[in-house]
């Protein structure tokens, strides 16, 4: 993966757009609450993770910054208007979303799903013509993705013959191609290889120091404290603690959420159960 | 494995030219094809030769109609379900189709003798049975969604579902109406059900049928590059703006419209709109707009050929076969030898 060049087609955030926030927000599935009072606000040139237990209701905050999900209780705002009073098409060129286990329905390329990321631009009669075909923009803005995610050797592969790792990378590649300056990743580097974690990591950095607002769920506590501004600490759908990595990552505020003995050590915070310390 | 090249706007052109150019020759050699030509001992070329063309050219242009119709609502069902074993059958929509054909021509045997009823029944019945498989389609068009429409969102799953139980129920139905027509009648509706097209289908109903096919085609077309984006998950497709439930709603519909279509007009044939899908996306690559292009094409020069061989093999048989029997004892070998050849799920 390669820095973004920010002079190409490197997404062009703009200030107002990239301003989202969740206030006190709630959401159910049926009877059973998910997400409680939570009121969250990524900042454009910061990542933001979400952090917490399985379970804890990440994944389900993501979906209402999204608008994928409507809160039960609360309001997502996107440029201070609620986020439910735009077009989705609109949302979509503002925030874009890479997904925990992507999926993609019969045997497109790598290419034609990083083209997909153009949709919010064209619809299905836009501006390059009939049936959404690409234009020139779309092509840049794709072969731009496709660089920064250095998976271009693989573009013209069979998505679902790709390996896990490689299919996060092609899914992270279309949620550049779509230029959004806000974007929200479920738990991206899962599949990743080391080098391809590394690389990842600093492809976002990359990304906030252009001006995007990335918010980006992860369990992975050593990551989100390396990498990001922001932490939110969520267990069982409330908000526990939110502040910077030295303010959330700490003993006192970890313990009583993972049940788990939690040290500072010189290599960084170290975690036994209980019952070995 | 590397896969087929991009969609542009120079490949839709020429697969569209191209595929309409084979249609047409395919069509006129249909015309040409079957017992007694033009010009020779059987058929001297005069009124009566013209007036045999126009009927053959009734029968092969019925075909073609319900052969793109079939393969169009196939590629659109594959899609908008996401999977490639969904065709119009699965969904329920040939069998709803099918019982409002069977209960029209319970209908009007029953009350034939009812005189109140009789000028209302005959001015209905110069539509053929357009309006009936158009209300049968519909009407389980509708139950099966309403049924799919679980919490706000129309699930893919439950559309399934419901459409096997409908089809099952169909089926059910055809059996209890065909109990209740005469003996007479039965070989004619067994024949139905497998698919006929008649030379005698009236104009009316042709026209209705061609209609409805091109402006379900047109919606279908200019909104495949959203059948695409669809083949996402369902939170990555709302992600790129999609409005996922309107535009399902919307391929639903204009599915369903394209079954009622082809059925009115040639009885519930089955295969055309499982096996041009899977043809073309094999040839052609899983874009949904290069497939809305190609499968319709490709399904009416299949039906078109396929019915020609049922005209001309008539002397064989007790009869002219149900061209449903052709389409599935060519359709299905084929069928499965892209199954064994590649994974055809793509």
């Amino acid at each position: 993966m390669q820095t973004p060049d920010k002079t190409a087609s490197a997404p062009q955030p703009t200030a107002s757009a990239s301003t989202l926030r969740a206030e006190n927000v709630s959401f159910a599935y049926a009877a059973a609450p998910v997400l409680s009072n939570v009121s969250i606000a990524p900042r454009a040139g910061e990542i933001l993770a979400i952090v917490g237990p399985n379970g804890s209701g990440k994944s389900t905050l993501l979906g209402t910054l999204l608008g994928a999900l409507k809160p039960t209780a609360g309001t997502v705002y996107l440029a201070d208007k609620p986020l439910a009073a735009y077009p989705p098409d609109a949302i979509a060129r503002a925030i874009a979303y890479v997904p925990q286990r992507p999926t993609v329905a019969f045997g497109f390329t790598v290419e034609a799903v990083v083209h997909m990321g153009r949709w919010p631009h064209r619809g299905s009669i836009g501006a390059s013509g009939l049936l959404g075909l690409p234009g020139p923009d779309d092509a840049a803005a794709v072969g731009y993705a496709l660089a920064a995610c250095d998976i271009t050797h693989l573009a013209h592969r069979r998505f679902r013959d790709l390996s896990g790792g490689e299919q996060q990378r092609a899914c992270l590649a279309r949620a550049l191609a779509q230029q959004s300056p806000i974007m929200l990743l479920d738990e991206p580097m899962n599949a990743l290889d080391l080098r391809h974690e590394l690389q990842l990591s600093h492809l976002l950095q990359s990304l906030a120091d252009s001006g995007s607002a990335i918010v980006l769920v992860t369990h992975d506590l050593r990551l989100a404290g390396s990498l990001a501004r922001q932490i939110a600490l969520l267990d069982h759908g409330k908000l526990m603690a939110r502040g910077t990595p030295s303010q959330v990552l700490t003993p006192e505020v970890l313990e009583p959420v993972y049940g788990v003995k939690v040290q500072n050590s010189p290599t960084g915070l170290t975690f036994a159960l209980p019952s070995i310390i | 494995m590397s896969s087929h090249p991009a969609v542009t706007k120079g490949r839709l052109a020429a697969y569209g030219i191209g595929g309409s150019a084979i249609v047409v020759l395919v069509l006129l050699l249909c015309i040409y094809l079957g017992p007694g030509k033009p010009g020779t001992r059987e058929i001297a070329f005069g009124p009566a030769s013209h007036a045999i063309m126009t009927l053959r050219l009734t029968r092969v242009g019925a075909a073609a109609i319900a052969g793109a119709a079939l393969a169009a609502a196939g590629a659109l069902l594959q899609g908008l379900l996401k999977n490639p074993l969904a065709d119009p059958y699965i969904l329920g929509l040939a069998s709803g189709a099918a019982v409002g054909v069977m209960g029209w021509i319970v209908l009007t045997q029953q009350v034939a003798g009812m005189a109140a009823l009789t000028p209302w029944l005959l001015a209905i019945s110069t539509y053929g049975t357009s309006l009936p498989a158009l209300t049968g389609a519909l009407a389980a068009c509708g139950i099966v969604y309403f049924l799919a429409r679980r919490a706000g969102a129309l699930d893919p799953l439950t559309l399934l579902l419901g459409g096997v139980v409908i089809s099952t129920m169909g089926g059910a139905a055809i059996m209890l109406l065909n109990n209740i027509v005469p003996y007479g009648a039965r070989a004619d509706i067994v024949s139905y059900l497998f698919g006929y097209i008649s030379e005698g289908t009236p104009a009316i109903s042709i026209y209705i049928a061609l209609a409805v096919t091109l402006a379900s085609w047109a919606t279908a077309l200019a909104t495949a590059g959203a059948l695409n984006v669809a083949s996402l998950s369902d939170t990555e497709a709302h992600s790129l703006g999609l409005r996922l439930n309107r535009m399902r709603t919307l391929w639903f519909i204009a599915a369903s419209l394209l079954t009622a279509a082809a059925i009115a007009i040639a009885g519930p044939i089955g295969f055309v709109g499982l096996i041009c899908p899977h043809i073309c996306r094999s040839l052609f690559g899983p874009d949904h707009r290069q497939l809305l292009v190609t499968s319709p094409l490709t399904g009416a020069a299949f039906l078109m050929l396929a019915d020609t061989l049922v005209r001309c093999t008539g002397g064989w048989f007790n009869g002219q076969l149900p061209v449903g029997v052709i389409t599935a004892l060519c359709g299905g070998p084929f069928f499965l030898y892209l199954l064994s050849r590649r994974p055809s799920w793509e």
